[in-house]
């Protein structure tokens, strides 16, 4: 039986936005709506990307050459993602962690396919889902039949301030015995068990949540302290003007 | 600091369970009390009731906190009051550092915030105290922390929110025979520079009670103390069991 693995990246276009990381660097990136990115990560280069994403629906592929290293941190208020990272390269890595605070229906599509032999991907998607949002992960992790020993992880968990609709989706398509991949998902309210023991400290429960929410949206992204303040600010002011 | 319990009759939220059956108990200012008894007499319960943990409720009886019912008091309040309490399995939390909600927790209990560079010394002195590497302030509260670590991060935040009554539930599992020594020490020390604050040591084992040795020791069974001592009744215990309980009249009272 033949399989089809659908690991093609989108045609690029005059409009679609090339950007090619030639050496190790840092880049924050604000992405525009609807447009499409494609990312080029060439051989042995370590980087560090961080996309801003406000009311926007984008598409971001990202391909990395041999030995080379992307972290890769999203944060999307109220916007969606399809993001695709192709693992053209022997022994490249990928960590991708996206946050997604959302008041609107959002689904986020994140596709990793790994196309060579030991290669590793680390997928990371939180998102806070307010007045009932619906917010939508679906994560799939692709290991071909001819890649040897890659690792394929990923972690999703949506905190839903009221009942939603938001669901995630993990998948892993793995044609391979030598693998290492695993995941793990988690939808609901906050757990009574942190708050417990955010509270046992002295916090109000206005606080802990606070706390909560901060650590969950920003905690796993790779980003510089004024990154991290200024984000902060849109979580409280986006979670104040709540309908409550 | 004067903690009263009274006939307190706790049972599970969901009622199907009752813990604690008439259960009396005093601790006062500067007193070690540590609580031994079999598993599931209701000693952790007893820690966690007295913190408020929604898990549980009380259906008779009052618990005094310096002559007011905590049990009106939230969690919060119950903290800053005073009490902490050192969990048997602390809980990790995902992306909060431990540097952020420690100083978030000390604010909590101020009426103006602690700056930012007085907090950071305390904090490293504190961490060196406990012999804890520097890079866990900056990790996520308990996450893939080795059980040693998360106990010696329960007596950092101790050191950092100074209560003045402090539960340790079953502070040695997990911890290796060095850093009970360490742990153990950095309590007593607190201790000394705070004199009237009391300990609540809740234990399986006597080893701890060789660091901090207890003005009373009390056996819990079936959800109530069956006998106090002194620190020679853990000793007895150790030697011959909890078997030894129902066999012995010994009773001091410590009110």
């Amino acid at each position: 039986m033949n399989k089809i693995w659908m690991n093609h990246p989108k045609e690029a276009t005059e409009t679609t936005k090339q950007i090619v990381i030639e050496k190790n660097e840092m880049r924050n990136i604000t992405l525009q709506h609807h447009e499409i990115y494609q990312i080029h990560i060439k051989e042995g280069v370590e980087c560090n990307l961080f996309f801003l994403g406000e009311e926007t629906d984008v598409t971001v592929e990202v391909f990395l050459e041999e030995k080379s290293k992307a972290t890769i941190s999203s944060f999307f208020q109220n916007g969606a993602i399809q993001f695709t990272g192709y693992l053209e390269g022997r022994e490249s890595e990928l960590v991708y962690s996206h946050s997604a605070i959302a008041k609107k229906d959002t689904k986020n599509a994140i596709t990793i396919h790994h196309n060579e032999s030991k290669t590793t991907s680390h997928i990371f998607c939180n998102g806070y889902s307010i007045d009932g949002a619906t917010i939508i992960f679906d994560v799939n992790g692709h290991v071909n039949p001819h890649q040897e020993g890659c690792i394929c992880t990923q972690d999703s968990k949506i905190i839903q301030k009221e009942a939603s609709h938001s669901q995630i989706h993990p998948k892993l398509y793995i044609d391979n015995y030598d693998v290492e991949a695993s995941h793990s998902a988690y939808l609901g309210p906050w757990q009574e068990e942190e708050l417990f023991y955010l509270e046992s400290r002295g916090m109000k429960r206005e606080t802990a949540v606070k706390l909560l929410t901060k650590g969950l949206l920003l905690g796993k992204l790779t980003i510089d302290d004024a990154t991290k303040g200024a984000l902060t600010e849109r979580i409280e002011k986006m979670d104040e003007n709540t309908k409550e | 600091m004067n903690l009263k319990i009274k006939d307190l009759n706790v049972v599970t939220k969901n009622h199907e369970k009752e813990i604690l059956k008439d259960f009396s108990f005093q601790i006062k200012e500067g007193e070690i009390h540590a609580i031994m008894g079999p598993n599931g007499t209701g000693k952790s319960t007893l820690s966690k009731v007295i913190m408020g943990s929604p898990d549980y409720e009380v259906t008779k009886g009052d618990i005094l906190y310096n002559g007011a019912s905590l049990l009106p008091l939230s969690v919060d309040e119950r903290s800053r009051r005073g009490i902490f309490l050192s969990m048997q399995s602390p809980t990790s939390i995902e992306g909060v550092t431990n540097s952020e909600f420690l100083r978030t927790a000390r604010n909590a209990r101020e009426e103006k915030p602690v700056g930012i560079y007085a907090f950071i010394k305390e904090m490293e002195q504190s961490m060196q105290d406990l012999k804890m590497d520097s890079a866990m302030m900056h990790r996520s509260i308990n996450k893939d922390f080795s059980g040693g670590e998360r106990k010696k991060n329960e007596i950092l935040q101790l050191k950092i929110l100074k209560p003045e009554l402090i539960l340790l539930d079953e502070l040695d599992s997990g911890l290796d025979v060095d850093s009970l020594k360490i742990v153990c020490e950095n309590i007593l020390k607190y201790k000394e520079e705070n004199p009237h604050c009391a300990i609540l040591i809740i234990t399986h084992y006597s080893k701890i009670l060789d660091y901090l040795v207890p003005d009373f020791v009390h056996v819990m069974k079936d959800g109530k103390i069956q006998m106090t001592g002194d620190a020679s009744l853990a000793k007895k215990i150790e030697k011959s069991g909890y078997e030894c309980v129902n066999s012995m009249s010994e009773l001091v009272e410590n009110e």
